[in-house]
């Protein structure tokens, strides 16, 4: 794999990769088991242009930076060596030449010029290419890829009909994960269906890539595939919301202080607080329930007649608290598309 | 079930839940569930110590170990109920366990109590006198250990109910055959939340000198198989009753509102409540793990991107501040509930 642009994301992902390969849990403790033999994965390329970057991830991942290093690797784990790690700088077309799967982890403004390369759009032929650029659509990308002419940037891209699929032959998928990656706790949704009005945004992906894919992203947490129309609301919905959380929490955290309670103290409870209810709705009534308890039971079921909580929840019912998560979503979701607008998808 | 009370009572050791609502079904649950995953605690005790001043009973960063036990964890539990109805939807709640080692009684606490060996108390705060002033029931409570989950109700409170006329600063006498009758009540107070059901919750509590280090133990490694465990001291009580007890009705709250959203915009409501769900958890996970609220709001709003356009949002409707209000409000209901029985 290579990994174009490995910044904090994709230093996220790296990392969950590799504690799945070696079978190691890693500071998260919500991850499902997968085998690694789903990953077959042996080689990682991590491509940054500044040096500073490279110091830092060869420093990361020294135990892995040595193709000799076998003795780390437990002969338990019934594989003869362990998967390599090396960092190179400003050789993208190179990485793109010996890789097999490519990770597109660069800033959303660098894509088109790292896909109009010739150096590596000329060997994306039959690989895989998953982006997790912000705002990127796979449609936009495979447009990018599609162009015969490096200027010819925007227009409808008459053959969606194999969405995923350029004329390089190339399949496409766009990830978006969000900022729990690093604790293995990313909710990270995933498209690879085409969004040109007027075709119909099945998966075409294969099922063995779409497996191979979510393997990949179940590294650093759950995944969640949508139709492509549906990325933009799902991204805000998945990577957006913790920063809409931790502002509720906030709030939650400030009026403990003010009850008398330390900040540390408030922020732990609270957070813990915070956690026990996303397990609620995640889990329902049951620890292995298939029914999940909705948000309204479970405020209902907290809400004993004439106690504390139902003071409080008339408070945020008269403050119009619900009103302003909800504004929050669709102006985020709104400016998605907006910022897909100015990319010209 | 039969409310046979056929227990070897040598053997065993019996735990009853003295008014079993909706958070004492929960802590049931919790319970049952745990100590059916192979006797393994889902809970974390270790980690959910709090080393800060102002714990009492245990010393700063103690970790419960099984060689360490000093008490005997409970192995039959007696379920309290006042109305039929409320024993039918227990049973139906409690089905998906077969042989739960659980009786559930209508109408009938003071021999539930006498076949106790540790009590929770979860019934209404305004029928704690009811409940607790029956004199055999006092009677039945003694030697034994209470624990009391009611929101605003002091531990001074229900001594004033169950020894009128001892003072609180008696020593609980050892708790064998002959002196156990005369022995007071330890009474220790926690206030775990919903997601005990889940095995998620997180528990407070404050407990006397009176209180013997056994008995807290029994306490910290019952809260810890559903959950995180923290000691407090009584004053902090009303606002953890709120930041831990109430909270999840919040944050249910903030996840229905963005569901709203999401699905005015295309989303599958289950499947948008499932994403936000997970991402409300990872969120917690970022900032139990260290990560300050406002650090996770940096680290994801990218300049001139869509998550500043939500913040600003919800800066322009003072969600904080609004949020806050309500929590101290919440508060101040919580002291309140216990007036009336000092």
């Amino acid at each position: 794999m290579a990994i174009l642009g490995c910044g904090n994301m994709g230093t996220a992902i790296l990392d969950g990769i590799l504690a799945t390969l070696k079978q190691v849990e890693p500071s998260s403790l919500a991850r499902k088991p997968i085998h690694h033999d789903h990953i077959g994965l042996s080689q990682f390329i991590a491509c940054v242009s500044r040096p500073e970057s490279v110091a830092a991830l060869e420093d990361r991942y020294r135990p892995y930076l040595d193709p000799n290093a076998a003795s780390t690797w437990s002969s338990a784990n019934g594989r003869s060596h362990s998967p390599t790690v090396s960092v190179w700088r400003n050789d993208n077309g190179k990485a793109v030449a010996s890789a097999d799967v490519i990770l597109l982890a660069c800033q959303p403004s660098r894509v088109a010029s790292i896909l109009s390369d010739p150096s590596i759009r000329q060997h994306l032929h039959d690989k895989l290419l998953i982006s997790i650029c912000v705002g990127v659509s796979a449609a936009r990308i495979h447009s990018l890829l599609s162009a015969t002419d490096a200027a010819d940037r925007h227009g409808v891209d008459t053959t969606m009909g194999t969405a995923t699929v350029t004329e390089q032959g190339c399949y496409i998928v766009h990830a978006m994960p969000n900022t729990a990656s690093g604790l293995g706790q990313s909710a990270t949704v995933l498209s690879t269906g085409s969004s040109t009005p007027g075709v119909s945004p099945t998966l075409s992906l294969p099922p063995a890539l779409q497996a191979f894919v979510t393997s990949i992203f179940r590294c650093i947490g759950t995944t969640t595939f949508v139709p492509a129309e549906l990325m933009n609301a799902a991204s805000v919905v998945g990577a957006s919301t913790p920063a809409f959380f931790a502002t509720a929490l906030d709030g939650v955290v400030k009026g403990g202080v003010q009850s008398g309670l330390s900040e540390s103290d408030a922020l732990r409870l609270a957070a813990q607080a915070m956690k026990g209810t996303a397990e609620m709705v995640l889990r329902g009534m049951t620890a292995d329930s298939t029914v999940t308890l909705t948000p309204i039971q479970i405020k209902e079921s907290v809400m004993t007649p004439n106690g504390c909580t139902e003071r409080g929840v008339k408070v945020m019912a008269a403050r119009r608290v619900e009103e302003a998560m909800t504004e929050a979503t669709s102006q985020a979701i709104d400016r998605v598309f907006k910022l897909g607008q100015e990319a010209g998808i | 079930m039969t409310p046979a009370y056929d227990v070897d009572v040598a053997a065993s050791n019996t735990l009853t839940i003295l008014g079993c609502g909706t958070l004492g079904s929960a802590i049931l649950f919790g319970l049952l569930v745990s100590l059916t995953e192979n006797g393994s605690s889902r809970g974390s005790l270790q980690n959910g110590i709090a080393s800060n001043g102002n714990k009492k009973g245990l010393s700063n960063g103690h970790t419960h170990s099984p060689s360490d036990q000093d008490f005997q964890k409970p192995t039959h539990f007696i379920a309290c109920v006042r109305t039929p109805q409320s024993a039918e939807r227990l049973r139906a709640e409690l089905s998906r366990f077969h042989h739960a080692p659980v009786t559930i009684v209508q109408g009938d606490n003071v021999r539930a109590v006498q076949a106790a060996d540790t009590i929770l108390l979860g019934c209404q705060p305004q029928d704690l006198e009811s409940c607790l002033g029956e004199p055999s029931l006092t009677k039945a409570l003694k030697g034994k250990l209470l624990i009391s989950i009611l929101a605003g109700v002091t531990i001074p409170q229900i001594e004033g109910i169950l020894h009128p006329s001892s003072p609180t600063t008696k020593p609980a006498a050892k708790a064998n055959g002959s002196t156990r009758s005369q022995a007071p009540t330890t009474i220790v107070r926690a206030m775990p939340n919903t997601a005990s059901f889940v095995c998620a919750s997180t528990t407070v509590i404050t407990s006397t000198s009176t209180a013997t280090v056994s008995a807290l133990h029994l306490v910290d490694w019952l809260f810890a198989t559903i959950g995180t465990v923290t000691h407090i001291t009584a004053g902090q009580f009303d606002a953890c009753t709120a930041l831990c007890g109430s909270t999840p009705a919040f944050f249910a709250l903030f996840i229905e509102s963005l569901l709203d959203g999401a699905v005015a915009l295309g989303l599958k409501r289950s499947e948008a409540q499932t994403m936000a769900a997970e991402t409300m958890k990872g969120a917690a996970m970022l900032i139990l793990a260290g990560e300050s609220p406002d650090t996770l709001k940096e680290k994801v709003a990218t300049p001139g991107g869509s998550t500043i356009q939500g913040l600003l949002a919800l800066e322009r409707k003072a969600l904080r501040g609004n949020v806050a209000d309500a929590l101290i409000r919440c508060t101040a209901a919580a002291g309140s509930l216990g007036d009336g029985h000092s």
